[in-house]
């Protein structure tokens, strides 16, 4: 036997020619052919990627194209295992094997028995089980250990593979087999390596609590069946399950194992056993398990009252919970405790305070009641300990401190938050020297400063800084500047080439070629041409920074007209004027880009001053400019740069004047953009379960059609069609200080997304923060889409997204740009769907009603703005506004309106919901 | 480059809590430092459940990882162990996450034990899940002991059998040791919030990983708030899900302290318990570990020249001295402030000591690893070298307040400068990061070349 047979077996496929070949075999014979069997391994594995891997193709071009490389790799594998080194054998890949060719791997290793087959084992466990197709590996490895041919390996995945690894392949349509008689199958492994089920956590989709919930493999039924038939020891599950549960594993996997305690349907006697155990479990970091603990205590507690001694130190962990029901349970066993222990009763009531930092007016509400009840006022002891915590009481019950706390004690919150509360004012001038933009100083820094936007372009401001600097720096070029700019000129081009004409990234591509007209002196034939191409708003900045890059190119040092002297992409209007004047002595006239953006980027403040420095000023630009300050001018043909002028003189209003001469442009064009929304709860049943999501549906009046106005038409640019998508973040921040005056275009364009976020997280979140953030801005104004955008944000499933939008409320009550009743009728129209989800605005209205006294009265007349209409259709939870609203009622003393009491009163609800809304009707 | 260094675990026993009927005996066993089993301190604990609370802090922290695929956890999690450093009084557990981004140490003040402190020195001890479990049964009413280690009478008479682990310790993990205390050196106290306000504010925290946002805390009413919004008051803090490991705690402490970084760069989060201190020190993004963050690169690159006799002082005194503050030796030894800052920093990039906040003082700490194998230690200091070493720096101009070179790269000459106002390099990484993580390569090699340095042992 030598190589050329060995070659014509692999060749043939045949895994019984291949075992014959080596038997009885030394190592040292074997290892003689790990060499060939290793070429002739690669060799297929090259086959099999060449079907999708270009390289290999290319590869396989010098060797040989095996047709069926699928049926001969579990063979050349086989060949592998039974000539490989350790090392070697590492990289193997086992999965290629069917099931009916395990019997062939085993006896392989029969007849090898390499020294080094424990340690195959562990390594074999660590690298093959996690992996896709590691079930037959187990199954591998569980054979090895059957066989006696290796001992059990210690590795956490031989326990963990079993949870998939049992279950046989079984065909289509068959029955799956019984868990329990394949466990029983397994005895051996069921009385060792079973048992570290209890101690190993898992990991992804690999744990009991995985397979039970999405593998519809119910482990915990076998298991008790298992231990009805006394197959395993009930003690011993009893035992590991709460050992297990002491281990902090993740709340979702800790699960499991609580649930199939109480599903072994402990007995008193059982729990008595394991008393300190609970007691131990009582400090998990786990909420459920705490709550699962603590209802074993009670249990006990009920059938076997337990000693002060041991139950309150043990509560004090459940008395802290997060949980408000883990909290309330925790005070009911203390004040049955009190009641036949009439000596534990200070204990207790010190105990219960705890529950007082439980931000929940009904838990609080109970502490109280069971100080009232059980506690001594002249207590030295129990009033140094509520003084503590009387910082953490809520509005509603602070009236119940009195009894326990002098007067002045009780006060310290109030006093606390009145010496921080902000005063209400109106937003910064848009052209205060704070907010003025730092032009670039010179060639080092405009180096520098390219260098860095170029890696992050995300600040807009930034990108109008280097445009400035760019342009106005371009004629200065020191003599080593080809050497000094090599380094940014190579990333330039990294940048340019690896963006491609995708639109995933298109500002760097954008800034990119910015930074190589610069420093080349020239652009690309191609370099603006996007695929596909850009829309709206976007295609108006990419036009820009075209024109822009053309005057860099020819070194044109005149300044950009368009370049914002302040933040928020405003410009002074006296600046403007002066770089007008600077254009005129040069007797050269800007693109109409630049002059439509400057235009539309003029501060409202300042106009009149400047408007006397225009008269100096001729030609069409000057006319409009002139306009634009408010002054007279007849508009002039040029409809894009009329139109600019016009909307910065009136940015939401209807222009007759412009509309008889240019009319019908399309939305914003003549006639005022007018937006309507409706919106309503999506009901879809998808498996026998229902499914809700919000729908919201916009129309805009006059409509954007294909034939409305484009080019550098840019207020009507901004209604152009798009959607979300890629890496947009940039981009839309980009476009968000084009026209700072008038956002709701855009608004209204990301509406729909926004809603996608308060169905689902993880919607297009990034450049929706963009969005949100600029509610935030101190001069944007809270106009209809714009609230909406703001109620729907604050209602995101999203963390963060929901945080942007309560700073965007903080900021707006403190600015004086919140009008309340706007707002709180977008959110009652929405409230009125009935979606549930909508009520998380009480998460992020209560975090903006801390800020100060006067957050906490704008959020509550917000609130009473938003409790109108009809309640009929009311989401369930909407209990949870009221309760901030009760609360912010006793805080504030703010009343409620008529048509809020009339919503109340329609609350037909029992409860919580119920019982708040009477409470509100009798209080506010 | 070395992603991990093979280390050795060796325990004469395994940690235990030993519960007999009147108290209960915490029992933590020793490996490596300055002996094979080291024994610190036999004693009793004053608040024993607080302490309890505080290390099943620690330890959750050096177990979690805020940020890190899974399958490549599972492959270093190898169970690190947390260090102990026993001196001047103060025992201080401190341990980092898997992730190096987030740092916690406990400190024992001496009001916290009542006992004897029988050794001084760093190392290893062993937290075994079935330790970290039984520390949840510890309640106050009971006595329980604390022992660190063991005397040599009881390890010879104990029946215990040595436990040996044999791991392989990231160099993230081991280089976060050293990077920490660059930063915590320079952080400022900027809050400080009651129990109520504390517990509130963490409660207010997302459950879950605070999504893609960057988030800031400032401070609002009296008590702390969350916000993406930047200000000049707010603590920039990513990975906000990092903090959550407090809000166990602060029911039971008396304050809560927010230190920062004036670049804000990253934070630490003191919890005051009277004689004890819970310590939560996280880098500026979760993604970043303090592995990488290049804090002492300047100081390690211009030692060799300008080792002071500062460095040999302060570097004797730490046999004796076990806390260490830099504006006491200027005063007391006459010595230049950066001399001493200096000095202090290449001490702790050497793994010499730690910085503890609360006191304002450096601390004696010898990390127990090998960290002569850890050749990459400093990639971006070896990598500096390596250019110098192949002259590829010329500098073209240099003065006594700057200076400029070309440092040549891959295919493209880099421009160095270097001033009192900042350095500047001409390079993408410098573009992006400018100095918050540390120098550049090339701004390292030019320093280097106008200050020959002929020190490789770093």
């Amino acid at each position: 036997m030598n190589r050329e047979d060995l070659d014509r077996i692999l060749r043939t496929g045949n895994a019984a020619a291949v075992r014959k070949f080596f038997a009885g075999m030394s190592e040292k014979e074997r290892s003689g052919y790990a060499p060939f069997a290793q070429d002739w391994h690669d060799l297929l594995i090259l086959n099999s990627r060449a079907d999708w891997d270009e390289k290999a193709k290319l590869k396989l071009e010098e060797r040989e194209r095996i047709k069926h490389w699928r049926s001969l790799l579990p063979i050349a594998v086989l060949a592998g295992l039974a000539t490989y080194s350790l090392t070697r054998i590492e990289t193997l890949s086992l999965h290629w094997f069917s099931p009916e060719q395990l019997e062939d791997v085993v006896t392989v290793f029969r007849e090898r028995r390499p020294p080094w087959l424990d340690q195959f084992s562990e390594r074999f466990c660590e690298m093959n089980l996690p992996r896709w197709g590691g079930e037959a590996s187990w199954r591998l490895v569980r054979r090895l250990v059957c066989e006696d041919l290796i001992p059990p390996p210690r590795h956490d995945h031989y326990v963990l593979g079993a949870l998939h690894g049992i279950w046989p392949q079984t065909e289509r349509g068959k029955p799956a087999p019984k868990l329990t008689d394949l466990l029983q199958n397994e005895r051996d492994w069921l009385e060792s390596d079973f048992w570290r089920l209890f101690e190993i956590e898992g990991y992804g989709d690999v744990s009991l609590a995985h397979s039970e919930k999405y593998g519809g493999r119910d482990w915990a039924a076998a298991l008790l069946e298992l231990a009805e038939a006394g197959v395993l020891s009930r003690d011993r599950l009893l035992d590991a399950t709460l050992a297990a549960l002491s281990r902090d594993f993740v709340q979702f996997r800790a699960g499991w194992y609580s649930r199939f305690h109480e599903q072994l349907k402990p007995t008193v006697a059982e729990r008595k056993a394991r008393r300190d155990t609970y007691v131990q479990i009582l400090g998990s970091s786990i909420p459920p398990t705490v709550a699962f603990a603590l209802n074993a205590i009670d249990i006990l507690d009920h059938e076997s009252p337990l000693a002060a001694k041991v139950l309150i130190p043990a509560l004090e962990p459940a008395l802290l919970a997060r949980s408000k029901a883990t909290v309330s349970s925790s005070l009911k066993i203390m004040e049955r405790l009190a009641g036949r222990d009439p000596s534990a009763r200070e204990a207790v009531c010190l105990g219960a305070m705890a529950g007082l930092l439980q931000e929940n007016a009904d838990v609080q509400k109970r502490v109280f009641d069971l100080l009232d009840k059980l506690g001594d006022p002249q207590s030295e002891a129990l009033r140094t300990r509520l003084e503590s915590y009387v910082q953490a009481v809520v509005p509603s019950q602070r009236s119940r401190l009195a009894r326990w706390t002098p007067v002045e004690a009780c006060a310290v919150s109030e006093e606390r938050v009145a010496e921080v509360s902000i005063t209400v004012h109106g937003p910064v001038s848009r052209i205060d020297p704070t907010r003025a933009v730092i032009p670039i100083q010179g060639f080092d820094d405009l180096l520098q400063f390219a260098a860095s936007v170029l890696e992050e372009p995300g600040d807009p401001m930034n990108v109008e800084r280097l445009m400035e600097g760019l342009v106005r720096l371009s004629a200065d070029r020191p003599n080593d500047f080809d050497k000094q700019t090599a380094p940014l000129r190579r990333r330039a081009h990294k940048k340019f080439e690896s963006t491609g004409r995708s639109r995933v990234y298109p500002l760097d591509r954008m800034i990119g070629v910015l930074i190589l007209a610069w420093i080349e002196g020239d652009v690309a034939e191609d370099a603006w041409d996007l695929s596909p191409k850009l829309l709206g708003e976007f295609e108006f900045l990419r036009q820009r920074m075209a024109n822009v890059a053309d005057q860099i190119v020819s070194r044109c040092t005149l300044p950009l007209l368009s370049a914002p002297t302040h933040l928020g992409g405003w410009i002074d209007p006296e600046a403007l004027v002066r770089r007008s004047l600077t254009w005129r002595e040069a007797k050269r006239e800007p693109d109409l880009f630049d002059q439509v953006l400057a235009l539309l980027r003029l501060a409202p403040e300042n106009r009149a001053d400047a408007l006397k420095a225009i008269k100096t000023l001729k030609g069409e630009f000057a006319e409009a400019l002139k306009l634009a300050l408010g002054g007279k001018a007849k508009t002039g043909p040029n409809q894009a740069l009329w139109l600019a002028a016009w909307r910065s003189r009136c940015p939401s209003g209807d222009l007759p004047e412009f509309e008889a001469i240019h009319p019908k442009l399309g939305p914003d064009g003549g006639t005022a953009a007018v937006y309507s929304w409706a919106a309503e709860r999506d009901e879809r049943v998808y498996e026998g379960r229902t499914y809700y999501n919000l729908v919201l549906g916009t129309s805009i009046k006059p409509e954007w059609k294909k034939t409305s106005a484009s080019g550098p038409c840019l207020p009507v640019l901004f209604h152009t069609p798009w959607r979300l998508g890629g890496n947009y973040a940039s981009l839309l921040a980009g476009t968000g200080i084009l026209w700072p005056a008038n956002a709701e275009a855009t608004f209204a364009q990301c509406l729909e997304a926004l809603t996608m976020t308060v169905n689902y997280s993880d919607v297009a979140d990034r450049e929706l923060y963009v969005l949100v953030k600029r509610l935030g801005d101190p001069h944007c104004e809270l106009r209809p889409m714009a609230c909406l955008a703001l109620a729907l944000a604050l209602a995101a499933h999203e963390n963060g997204l929901r945080g942007f939008a309560s700073d965007a409320l903080i900021a707006a009550i403190t600015e004086g740009r919140l009008d309340s009743v706007a707002l709180g009728s977008v959110m009652s129209r929405l409230l009125e769907t009935g979606f549930n989800p909508l009520c998380r605005w009480a998460r992020g209205l209560r975090e903006v009603a801390r800020v100060s006294i006067g957050h906490a009265k704008a959020v509550g007349v917000l609130l009473i703005n938003t409790l109108q209409g009809d309640s009929s259709n009311a989401p369930k939870d909407v209990g949870i506004l009221l309760e901030l609203l009760f609360e912010l009622v006793s805080q504030t003393g703010v009343k409620l309106h008529d048509s809020t009491r009339k919503y109340l009163a329609s609350i037909k609800t029992g409860g919580k919901t119920g019982r708040l809304a009477r409470q509100l009707l009798e209080g506010g | 480059m070395t992603t991990a260094v093979p280390h050795s675990y060796a325990y004469a026993f395994s940690s235990s809590l030993e519960v007999e009927p009147a108290r209960c005996r915490l029992r933590l066993a020793t490996s490596g430092g300055v002996e094979k089993f080291p024994y610190f301190f036999q004693g009793a604990l004053v608040k024993p459940r607080l302490t309890a609370l505080l290390l099943r802090a620690l330890s959750k922290v050096v177990a979690s990882r805020f940020h890190m695929p899974a399958m490549m956890l599972r492959r270093i999690l190898a169970e690190r162990d947390p260090v102990v450093t026993s001196g001047g009084g103060m025992l201080r557990f401190e341990g980092f996450s898997a992730c190096c981004s987030a740092y916690a140490r406990v400190d024992l003040t001496p009001d916290a034990y009542q006992g004897v402190v029988e050794g001084q020195g760093t190392t290893n001890v062993d937290f075994n899940h079935e330790m970290r479990a039984a520390l949840a049964q510890i309640r106050d009413h009971e006595t329980v002991g604390l022992a660190i280690g063991a005397d040599e009478v009881t390890l010879l008479r104990g029946s215990d059998q040595i436990i040996e682990r044999k791991v392989k310790l990231p160099v993230r993990w081991i280089k976060g040791f050293v990077e920490v205390q660059a930063y915590q050196a320079r952080m400022l106290q900027r809050l400080r919030v009651g129990m109520v306000e504390a517990l509130r504010f963490l409660r207010s925290l997302p459950k879950s990983a605070a999504g893609k946002a960057t988030n800031w805390v400032t401070p609002s009413a009296g008590a702390l708030r969350l916000t993406q919004r930047e200000s000049p008051e707010g603590i920039r803090v990513g990975g906000v899900e990092r903090l959550r490991v407090l809000e166990e705690l602060v029911p039971h402490c008396q304050g809560l302290s927010v230190f920062a970084d004036p670049a804000g760069e990253a934070s630490e989060w003191v919890l005051h318990f009277g004689p004890l201190n819970f310590h939560l020190t996280i880098t500026g993004d979760v993604w970043r570990g303090f592995s990488g963050e290049g804090q002492v690169l300047f100081d390690l690159a211009s030692f060799a020249a300008n080792r002071s006799e500062a460095f040999d002082l302060i570097r004797g005194m730490l046999k004796w001295q076990a806390e260490l503050r830099g504006d006491e030796f200027s005063a007391n030894w006459g010595l230049e402030a950066s001399a001493i800052r200096q000095a202090l920093s290449v001490l702790g990039s050497r793994g010499l000591i730690g910085y503890d906040l609360t006191r304002g003082a450096y601390y004696h700490r010898e990390l127990p690893f090998d960290l002569s194998m850890v050749e990459d230690l400093h990639p971006r200091l070896k990598a500096a070298r390596q250019l110098v070493g192949e002259g590829r720096v010329l500098i073209l101009r240099s003065d006594f307040a700057s200076a400029e070179a070309e440092v040549q790269g891959t295919g493209v000459a880099h421009r160095v400068r270097l001033s009192e106002d900042g350095d500047r390099c001409t390079c993408p990484w410098f573009a992006k990061h400018k100095d918050a993580r540390g120098p550049c390569k090339h701004i390292l090699a030019a320093q280097l070349t106008l200050n020959p340095d002929d020190s490789t042992d770093l």
